[in-house]
Protein backbone atom coordinates (compact mmCIF):
# COMPACT_ATOMS: atom_id res chain seq x y z
CA UNK A 1 0.00 0.00 0.00
CA UNK A 2 2.96 2.63 0.27
CA UNK A 3 4.99 1.54 -2.23
CA UNK A 4 1.67 2.07 -4.18
CA UNK A 5 1.15 5.61 -2.21
CA UNK A 6 4.85 6.57 -3.39
CA UNK A 7 4.78 5.27 -7.05
CA UNK A 8 1.31 7.16 -7.40
CA UNK A 9 2.79 10.31 -6.14
CA UNK A 10 6.00 10.15 -8.33
CA UNK A 11 4.38 9.72 -11.10
CA UNK A 12 1.52 12.69 -10.92
CA UNK A 13 4.99 14.70 -10.08
CA UNK A 14 6.34 13.58 -12.94
CA UNK A 15 3.27 14.40 -15.17
CA UNK A 16 2.93 17.95 -13.32
CA UNK A 17 6.59 18.74 -14.39
CA UNK A 18 5.99 17.72 -17.99
CA UNK A 19 2.99 19.56 -17.50
CA UNK A 20 4.40 22.68 -16.30
CA UNK A 21 7.67 22.51 -18.91
CA UNK A 22 4.72 22.60 -21.86
CA UNK A 23 2.95 25.84 -19.87
CA UNK A 24 6.34 27.62 -19.22
CA UNK A 25 7.59 26.98 -22.82
CA UNK A 26 4.68 26.62 -25.31
CA UNK A 27 1.27 28.21 -23.33
CA UNK A 28 2.85 31.11 -21.76
CA UNK A 29 3.10 34.19 -24.61
CA UNK A 30 6.56 36.06 -24.87
CA UNK A 31 6.78 38.83 -22.48
CA UNK A 32 7.13 42.03 -24.36
CA UNK A 33 10.34 43.42 -23.50
CA UNK A 34 12.52 40.25 -22.64
CA UNK A 35 10.95 37.99 -24.99
CA UNK A 36 12.07 34.83 -24.81
CA UNK A 37 14.52 34.70 -21.85
CA UNK A 38 11.86 35.61 -19.89
CA UNK A 39 10.56 32.05 -19.79
CA UNK A 40 13.51 31.52 -17.31
CA UNK A 41 11.66 33.15 -14.83
CA UNK A 42 9.49 29.91 -14.31
CA UNK A 43 12.31 27.65 -13.01
CA UNK A 44 14.06 31.08 -11.31
CA UNK A 45 11.43 32.03 -9.19
CA UNK A 46 9.67 28.68 -7.85
CA UNK A 47 12.96 27.09 -7.34
CA UNK A 48 13.58 30.73 -4.53
CA UNK A 49 10.66 29.66 -3.09
CA UNK A 50 10.94 25.72 -3.01
CA UNK A 51 13.97 26.84 -1.67
CA UNK A 52 13.51 29.22 1.16
CA UNK A 53 10.62 26.78 2.07
CA UNK A 54 12.60 24.25 2.79
CA UNK A 55 15.18 26.36 4.87
CA UNK A 56 12.17 27.24 6.87
CA UNK A 57 11.94 23.48 7.63
CA UNK A 58 15.86 23.15 8.06
CA UNK A 59 15.37 25.48 10.73
CA UNK A 60 12.67 23.57 12.60
CA UNK A 61 14.91 20.96 12.33
CA UNK A 62 17.63 22.46 14.50
CA UNK A 63 15.70 24.24 16.86
CA UNK A 64 14.12 20.84 17.35
CA UNK A 65 17.18 19.36 17.84
CA UNK A 66 18.44 22.22 20.00
CA UNK A 67 15.43 21.95 22.46
CA UNK A 68 15.08 17.66 22.78
CA UNK A 69 19.07 16.79 22.18
CA UNK A 70 18.93 16.39 26.26
CA UNK A 71 15.45 15.07 27.44
CA UNK A 72 14.11 12.97 24.35
CA UNK A 73 17.16 11.72 22.21
CA UNK A 74 14.79 9.97 19.56
CA UNK A 75 12.89 13.07 18.47
CA UNK A 76 16.29 15.03 18.22
CA UNK A 77 17.70 12.30 15.80
CA UNK A 78 14.15 13.09 13.66
CA UNK A 79 14.75 16.69 14.14
CA UNK A 80 18.59 16.66 13.07
CA UNK A 81 17.40 14.67 10.12
CA UNK A 82 14.67 16.90 8.90
CA UNK A 83 17.29 20.07 9.42
CA UNK A 84 19.83 18.20 7.25
CA UNK A 85 17.81 17.27 4.97
CA UNK A 86 16.07 20.68 4.40
CA UNK A 87 19.36 22.03 4.40
CA UNK A 88 20.87 19.41 1.52
CA UNK A 89 17.43 20.26 -0.43
CA UNK A 90 17.27 23.94 0.32
CA UNK A 91 21.28 24.26 -1.05
CA UNK A 92 20.22 22.38 -4.12
CA UNK A 93 16.90 24.50 -4.97
CA UNK A 94 19.13 27.51 -4.31
CA UNK A 95 21.97 26.63 -6.36
CA UNK A 96 19.67 26.67 -9.92
CA UNK A 97 18.30 29.99 -8.85
CA UNK A 98 22.18 31.24 -8.41
CA UNK A 99 22.50 29.68 -11.99
CA UNK A 100 19.53 30.63 -13.91
CA UNK A 101 19.38 34.16 -12.76
CA UNK A 102 22.83 35.27 -14.21
CA UNK A 103 22.13 33.12 -17.47
CA UNK A 104 18.86 36.02 -17.28
CA UNK A 105 20.78 38.63 -16.48
CA UNK A 106 23.46 38.47 -18.74
CA UNK A 107 20.69 38.89 -21.75
CA UNK A 108 18.48 41.67 -19.60
CA UNK A 109 21.38 43.67 -18.12
CA UNK A 110 24.07 42.58 -20.04
CA UNK A 111 26.25 41.74 -17.14
CA UNK A 112 26.53 38.30 -15.71
CA UNK A 113 26.17 39.01 -11.73
CA UNK A 114 26.60 42.50 -9.63
CA UNK A 115 26.85 42.92 -5.92
CA UNK A 116 23.25 44.44 -5.09
CA UNK A 117 21.25 43.69 -2.22
CA UNK A 118 19.20 40.41 -3.36
CA UNK A 119 22.11 39.02 -5.03
CA UNK A 120 24.60 39.20 -2.45
CA UNK A 121 22.13 38.23 0.22
CA UNK A 122 21.34 35.26 -1.77
CA UNK A 123 25.40 34.16 -2.31
CA UNK A 124 25.29 34.67 1.30
CA UNK A 125 22.66 32.59 1.91
CA UNK A 126 24.03 29.34 -0.13
CA UNK A 127 27.60 29.74 1.51
CA UNK A 128 25.96 29.77 4.88
CA UNK A 129 24.06 26.52 3.87
CA UNK A 130 27.22 25.32 2.09
CA UNK A 131 29.51 25.80 5.19
CA UNK A 132 26.37 23.89 7.09
CA UNK A 133 26.91 20.63 5.06
CA UNK A 134 30.29 20.93 5.09
CA UNK A 135 30.69 20.81 8.84
CA UNK A 136 28.26 18.54 8.91
CA UNK A 137 30.47 16.15 6.74
CA UNK A 138 33.91 16.35 7.52
CA UNK A 139 33.48 17.31 11.41
CA UNK A 140 33.97 14.84 13.90
CA UNK A 141 32.90 14.69 17.69
CA UNK A 142 29.52 14.46 20.02
CA UNK A 143 29.25 18.49 19.12
CA UNK A 144 28.87 18.31 15.32
CA UNK A 145 24.88 17.95 15.40
CA UNK A 146 24.64 21.05 18.24
CA UNK A 147 27.59 23.12 15.87
CA UNK A 148 25.65 22.71 13.07
CA UNK A 149 22.22 23.42 14.54
CA UNK A 150 23.26 26.30 15.63
CA UNK A 151 24.58 27.89 12.23
CA UNK A 152 21.67 26.11 10.51
CA UNK A 153 19.58 28.93 12.75
CA UNK A 154 22.22 31.90 11.68
CA UNK A 155 21.75 30.88 8.15
CA UNK A 156 17.86 30.69 8.63
CA UNK A 157 17.78 34.29 9.25
CA UNK A 158 19.31 35.31 6.69
CA UNK A 159 15.71 33.90 4.75
CA UNK A 160 13.39 37.20 5.18
CA UNK A 161 16.85 39.40 4.57
CA UNK A 162 17.14 38.01 1.39
CA UNK A 163 13.07 37.98 0.47
CA UNK A 164 12.95 41.96 1.79
CA UNK A 165 16.12 43.24 0.42
CA UNK A 166 14.49 44.63 -3.03
CA UNK A 167 12.01 46.16 -0.74
CA UNK A 168 14.36 47.61 1.89
CA UNK A 169 16.86 49.11 -0.40
CA UNK A 170 17.22 50.27 -3.95
CA UNK A 171 18.55 46.83 -6.28
CA UNK A 172 19.26 46.02 -9.71
CA UNK A 173 16.94 42.48 -9.19
CA UNK A 174 13.95 43.32 -10.61
CA UNK A 175 10.65 44.42 -8.40
CA UNK A 176 8.82 41.66 -6.23
CA UNK A 177 6.56 40.11 -8.30
CA UNK A 178 3.81 39.16 -5.58
CA UNK A 179 3.26 41.96 -2.90
CA UNK A 180 5.31 44.84 -4.13
CA UNK A 181 2.78 47.23 -4.30
CA UNK A 182 0.07 48.17 -6.56
CA UNK A 183 2.16 47.21 -9.57
CA UNK A 184 3.24 43.91 -9.21
CA UNK A 185 1.69 40.81 -10.04
CA UNK A 186 1.32 39.03 -13.03
CA UNK A 187 -1.46 40.24 -15.24
CA UNK A 188 -1.50 37.41 -17.91
CA UNK A 189 -3.29 35.07 -17.12
CA UNK A 190 -1.40 32.43 -19.38
CA UNK A 191 1.65 33.46 -17.09
CA UNK A 192 0.03 33.48 -14.21
CA UNK A 193 -1.10 29.50 -14.99
CA UNK A 194 2.67 28.80 -16.45
CA UNK A 195 3.76 30.51 -13.13
CA UNK A 196 1.09 28.64 -10.66
CA UNK A 197 1.97 24.82 -12.62
CA UNK A 198 5.70 25.43 -12.04
CA UNK A 199 5.57 26.82 -8.18
CA UNK A 200 3.06 23.39 -7.37
CA UNK A 201 5.56 20.79 -9.89
CA UNK A 202 8.67 22.13 -8.40
CA UNK A 203 7.28 22.19 -4.84
CA UNK A 204 5.88 18.40 -5.68
CA UNK A 205 9.39 17.48 -6.98
CA UNK A 206 10.96 19.06 -4.02
CA UNK A 207 8.69 17.08 -1.29
CA UNK A 208 9.94 13.73 -3.20
CA UNK A 209 13.53 14.77 -2.76
CA UNK A 210 13.48 16.05 0.49
CA UNK A 211 11.61 12.59 1.72
CA UNK A 212 14.16 10.53 0.35
CA UNK A 213 17.15 12.46 1.57
CA UNK A 214 15.31 12.43 4.97
CA UNK A 215 14.90 8.47 4.86
CA UNK A 216 18.48 8.38 3.51
CA UNK A 217 19.83 10.48 6.93
CA UNK A 218 17.44 8.05 8.86
CA UNK A 219 18.85 5.10 7.82
CA UNK A 220 22.18 6.46 8.48
CA UNK A 221 21.53 7.02 11.87
CA UNK A 222 19.92 3.98 12.51
CA UNK A 223 23.03 2.02 11.08
CA UNK A 224 25.79 4.16 12.80
CA UNK A 225 23.76 3.47 16.36
CA UNK A 226 24.07 0.20 15.68
CA UNK A 227 27.84 0.47 14.57
CA UNK A 228 28.31 1.67 17.78
CA UNK A 229 26.41 -0.36 19.91
CA UNK A 230 28.69 -3.16 18.32
CA UNK A 231 31.50 -1.39 19.37
CA UNK A 232 30.77 -1.15 22.84
CA UNK A 233 29.91 -4.58 23.07
CA UNK A 234 32.85 -5.93 21.34
CA UNK A 235 35.13 -4.37 24.42
CA UNK B 1 16.41 28.78 -68.79
CA UNK B 2 17.96 29.25 -66.23
CA UNK B 3 16.65 28.52 -62.73
CA UNK B 4 16.58 30.28 -59.44
CA UNK B 5 18.30 28.52 -56.78
CA UNK B 6 16.83 28.46 -53.89
CA UNK B 7 19.28 30.43 -51.33
CA UNK B 8 20.88 28.21 -48.73
CA UNK B 9 20.19 29.24 -45.30
CA UNK B 10 23.54 30.55 -43.56
CA UNK B 11 24.65 28.72 -40.85
CA UNK B 12 24.44 31.11 -38.40
CA UNK B 13 20.49 31.97 -38.97
CA UNK B 14 17.99 29.39 -37.22
CA UNK B 15 14.21 29.40 -37.94
CA UNK B 16 12.11 29.58 -34.83
CA UNK B 17 10.19 26.30 -34.44
CA UNK B 18 6.80 27.57 -33.33
CA UNK B 19 6.53 30.48 -36.10
CA UNK B 20 8.79 29.21 -38.70
CA UNK B 21 10.27 32.54 -39.51
CA UNK B 22 13.99 33.52 -39.31
CA UNK B 23 15.42 34.25 -36.32
CA UNK B 24 17.52 37.17 -35.62
CA UNK B 25 20.51 37.33 -33.92
CA UNK B 26 19.20 38.46 -30.20
CA UNK B 27 16.48 35.86 -30.42
CA UNK B 28 18.95 33.10 -30.94
CA UNK B 29 20.66 34.18 -28.06
CA UNK B 30 17.68 34.26 -26.17
CA UNK B 31 16.84 31.17 -26.92
CA UNK B 32 20.63 29.60 -26.32
CA UNK B 33 20.15 30.90 -23.17
CA UNK B 34 16.87 29.76 -22.15
CA UNK B 35 17.82 26.29 -22.92
CA UNK B 36 20.67 26.33 -21.27
CA UNK B 37 18.96 27.80 -17.72
CA UNK B 38 16.44 24.74 -18.32
CA UNK B 39 19.14 22.07 -19.25
CA UNK B 40 20.92 23.03 -16.14
CA UNK B 41 18.53 23.11 -14.28
CA UNK B 42 17.09 20.07 -14.95
CA UNK B 43 20.54 18.83 -14.44
CA UNK B 44 21.44 20.06 -10.85
CA UNK B 45 18.21 18.37 -10.06
CA UNK B 46 18.59 15.04 -11.56
CA UNK B 47 22.15 14.84 -10.65
CA UNK B 48 21.23 15.36 -7.23
CA UNK B 49 18.89 12.24 -7.26
CA UNK B 50 20.88 10.08 -8.50
CA UNK B 51 24.18 10.97 -6.31
CA UNK B 52 21.02 10.12 -3.64
CA UNK B 53 20.36 6.83 -5.19
CA UNK B 54 24.11 5.69 -4.84
CA UNK B 55 24.54 6.66 -1.63
CA UNK B 56 21.62 5.37 -0.81
CA UNK B 57 22.20 1.68 -1.88
CA UNK B 58 25.88 2.16 -0.72
CA UNK B 59 24.51 2.44 2.81
CA UNK B 60 21.84 -0.17 2.13
CA UNK B 61 25.22 -2.75 1.00
CA UNK B 62 27.11 -1.19 4.23
CA UNK B 63 23.80 -2.37 6.42
CA UNK B 64 24.04 -5.86 4.79
CA UNK B 65 27.86 -6.42 5.14
CA UNK B 66 27.36 -5.49 8.78
CA UNK B 67 24.57 -7.96 9.44
CA UNK B 68 25.77 -10.63 7.42
CA UNK B 69 29.49 -10.37 9.97
CA UNK B 70 27.30 -10.38 12.87
CA UNK B 71 26.31 -13.43 12.09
Amino acid sequence: MKKLAIGLYVAVTVALLGWAFYQAIYAAPDEQTMHEVQRIFYYHVPSAMVAFLFFAISLAGCIGFLAFRRNRPDWAQVSDAWALAGAEVGVVFCTVVLITGPLWGRRAWGIWWTWDARLTTTLVLWLIYVSYLLLRRFAAGPQVQTLAAVLGIFGALDVPIVYMSNRWWRTQHPAPVFGGGPDSGIKDPAMLAAFGWNVLAWLAWGLLILALRYHVERQHQKYAAQEALDALEET
Amino acid sequence: MLSKKPRRLDCREKIDFKTREKMDQRAILDHQFTVAAYVITWAIQLGYVAWLALKWRAQKRAAARANRNQH
